[in-house]
């Protein structure tokens, strides 16, 4: 999970650990590119807005250089130009804060769709 | 110009000369109105353009001798022609106030807009071809009239008559002269009032337009700082729900993630009562301000803050500047806004320098310049081209809301803000206002 906004993160973490999820988080997009990328069955829960590099822009680098990770993204402002943001970035799925845990669930599963016995 | 013809008995030699001196006595003392009226025509502000003319049209009357006197004006040809100014002697036979010439005399009326003139001094003069103004005489019963058109610009804008309704009364062509050139200062005044309102229409229109878009950025980013700890309490107590349905099997987490929607909870709060604060309804009141007072008052306000903060605050008022049009709460919002950054400014510096200068001084024509400089450490170049947008700030502590508040409000006021960088160290910010109107038309007149 990358998000800027440490409360954001905190909860999150808690709520997908409550889940049985194992959780790495990261407060900017270059901490991310910085650590090891992650293996296995995993996904990305990524904010969009963040001070530094974008949440977009790292699933543009993403794309670039050939890394893939089925990505969530995630928003706090829900205008159209934020939308349509969104909808370029091509996520499996996006979400706009605050969003209740069927709807996380949903995302999460769409992402890993391996991992669906886990979940309901 | 077509003139009267003068019908009716000879007057004895001695009545005519009598007459005569009567009527040179009377030029030359309208002829002196005519000028005073030219001068006051000039030095009227558009919004007192319509109150002078109509004042006017009483005094030409009352030197005259005449009973009702109008303007008429017509934005556009085809369009109706309004009676816009008026005066009419007290006790005077009724007679339409605001009335449609071009309802009652079609012709008539089309033929004083193209250009000409008419007068009469008995409703006997008025020729034959114009015979449906020669109705509206005969039943309204001005006894003698003239009418003018008035031309601004190149163009007839409208017209103005002169009648006398208890008695006919001669004109002769020096008199109808002057009052031709009276009825083109009208004219030229009416102009210049249209133009300073279109103008005026404008630059609202302009202000509406960028809070319109101040606003939709405001919201947009209003709703991404309120949903961030939204988001956080529904996520934590998602969580709570999901470990309670297994029966609460870690109970530690169970009471860390409600602490967390707790904290949460409180952090949206304060959001909320901050904005609140920022944007404290206010009824806007604006009246002439003293802007070099407001400044000291300010910082009179924060000395204590100063001091405890080791800045010592500097004010340069020029002795030439005018008052400002404003409101004077919103004003001191602004200038301890731009002052509290300054203090932060030199804080996060750390400098031994630690001084910051207001200055109010008049900037181009009809405006006065506010500007606050620091010695701080400038303005950091990650935030310098969003400075003044919602929520951007490089503080712990920071809304990133001052700088918005402040622009919102001087946009208000007619003016701009902007920043600078000193040549030396720290940051300028500068707004600007508008001076009082009458002060602004007098410093405008001795500058042209
Ligand atoms: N005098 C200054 N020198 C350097 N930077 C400044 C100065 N004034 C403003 N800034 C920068 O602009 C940012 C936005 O200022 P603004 O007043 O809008 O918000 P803030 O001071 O951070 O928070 P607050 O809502 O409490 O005013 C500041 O965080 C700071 O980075
Ligand atoms: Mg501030």
């Amino acid at each position: 999970m990358v998000d800027d906004d440490a409360s954001v993160r905190r909860a999150l973490r808690t709520q997908l650990q409550i889940l049985g999820f194992n959780v790495l988080d990261f407060p900017s997009a270059e901490e991310f590119l910085a650590s090891e990328f992650p293996t296995g069955d995993a996904c990305l829960l990524l904010d969009v807005y963040m001070p530094g590099m974008s949440g977009i822009e790292l699933c543009r680098r993403m794309v670039e250089s050939g890394r893939r990770l089925p990505t969530i993204l995630i928003s706090g402002r829900d205008d159209q130009q934020t939308k349509k943001m969104m909808r370029d970035a091509n996520p499996v799925a996006s979400l706009l804060k605050p969003f209740d845990e069927k709807t996380l669930l949903r995302a999460i599963r769409k992402a890993l769709p391996n991992q669906s016995s886990l979940l309901h | 110009m077509r003139r009267p013809t003068t019908i009716g008995t000879i007057e004895p030699k001695r009545t005519r000369a009598a007459r005569v001196g009567r009527e040179r006595r009377e030029l030359d003392r309208f002829e002196s109105l005519v000028v005073e009226l030219s001068a006051a025509m000039a030095r009227a502000p558009a919004d007192a353009v319509d109150r002078e003319i109509e004042s006017w049209l009483g005094n030409i009357c009352q030197a005259l001798g005449l009973d009702r006197s109008a303007v008429y004006e017509r934005d556009a040809p085809g369009e109706p022609v309004r009676t816009t100014h008026t005066w009419l002697r007290a006790n005077s036979p009724p007679f339409p106030r605001h009335y449609d010439p071009g309802k009652f005399f079609p012709k008539t009326a089309d033929w004083i807009m193209a250009g000409n003139h008419l007068m009469f001094s008995r409703p006997s003069d008025i020729p034959v071809e114009l015979a449906d103004v020669r109705r509206f005489v005969e039943r309204y019963g001005p006894k003698a009239s003239a009418a003018i058109p008035m031309w601004a610009g190149g163009k007839v804008i409208g017209a103005a008559t002169f009648g006398k309704f208890r008695s006919p009364r001669e004109w002769s062509p020096e008199l109808l002269d002057h009052l031709a050139l009276a009825v083109r200062l009208f004219g030229s005044a009416i102009e210049r009032k249209q133009s300073v309102t279109a103008m005026r229409a404008a630059r609202a229109e302009l202000r509406t337009a960028s809070r319109r878009n101040l606003m939709s950025e405001l919201v947009a980013s209003l709703s991404h700082e309120i949903n961030q700890p939204l988001g956080a309490i529904l996520s934590n107590l998602g969580g709570l729900a999901r470990l309670l349905t297994k029966g609460n099997p870690q109970p530690a987490m169970a009471l860390e993630a409600v602490n967390n929607a707790i904290e949460d909870t409180n952090r949206a709060a304060e959001i909320v009562r901050r904005i609140r604060f920022m944007f404290k309804k206010h009824v806007e009141h604006k009246t002439a301000i003293d802007i070099g007072a407001l400044v000291n008052e300010v910082v009179k306000l924060t000395a204590g803050e100063a001091a405890v903060r080791k800045i010592s605050v500097q004010i340069e008022v020029s002795p030439s500047v005018d008052r400002v049009i404003g409101d004077s709460i919103e004003l001191q919002q602004c200038v301890l806004n731009l002052l509290m950054n300054a203090f932060d400014a030199i804080a996060e510096a750390k400098s031994d320098r630690r001084g910051v200068t207001i200055k109010v001084a008049p900037e181009k024509t009809g405006w006065v310049g506010v500007s606050v400089s620091d010695s701080g450490a400038g303005v950091d170049p990650a935030v310098a081209n969003r400075l003044f947008e919602p929520f951007v700030t490089t503080k712990s502590e920071g809304m990133g809301l001052g700088l918005l508040v402040t622009r919102s409000i001087v946009e208000s006021h007619g003016g701009a803000i902007w920043s600078t960088p000193n040549p030396d160290r720290g940051a300028t910010f500068t707004f600007t206002l508008p001076v009082a109107e009458g002060k602004r038309a007098s410093a405008s007149r001795s500058a042209g």
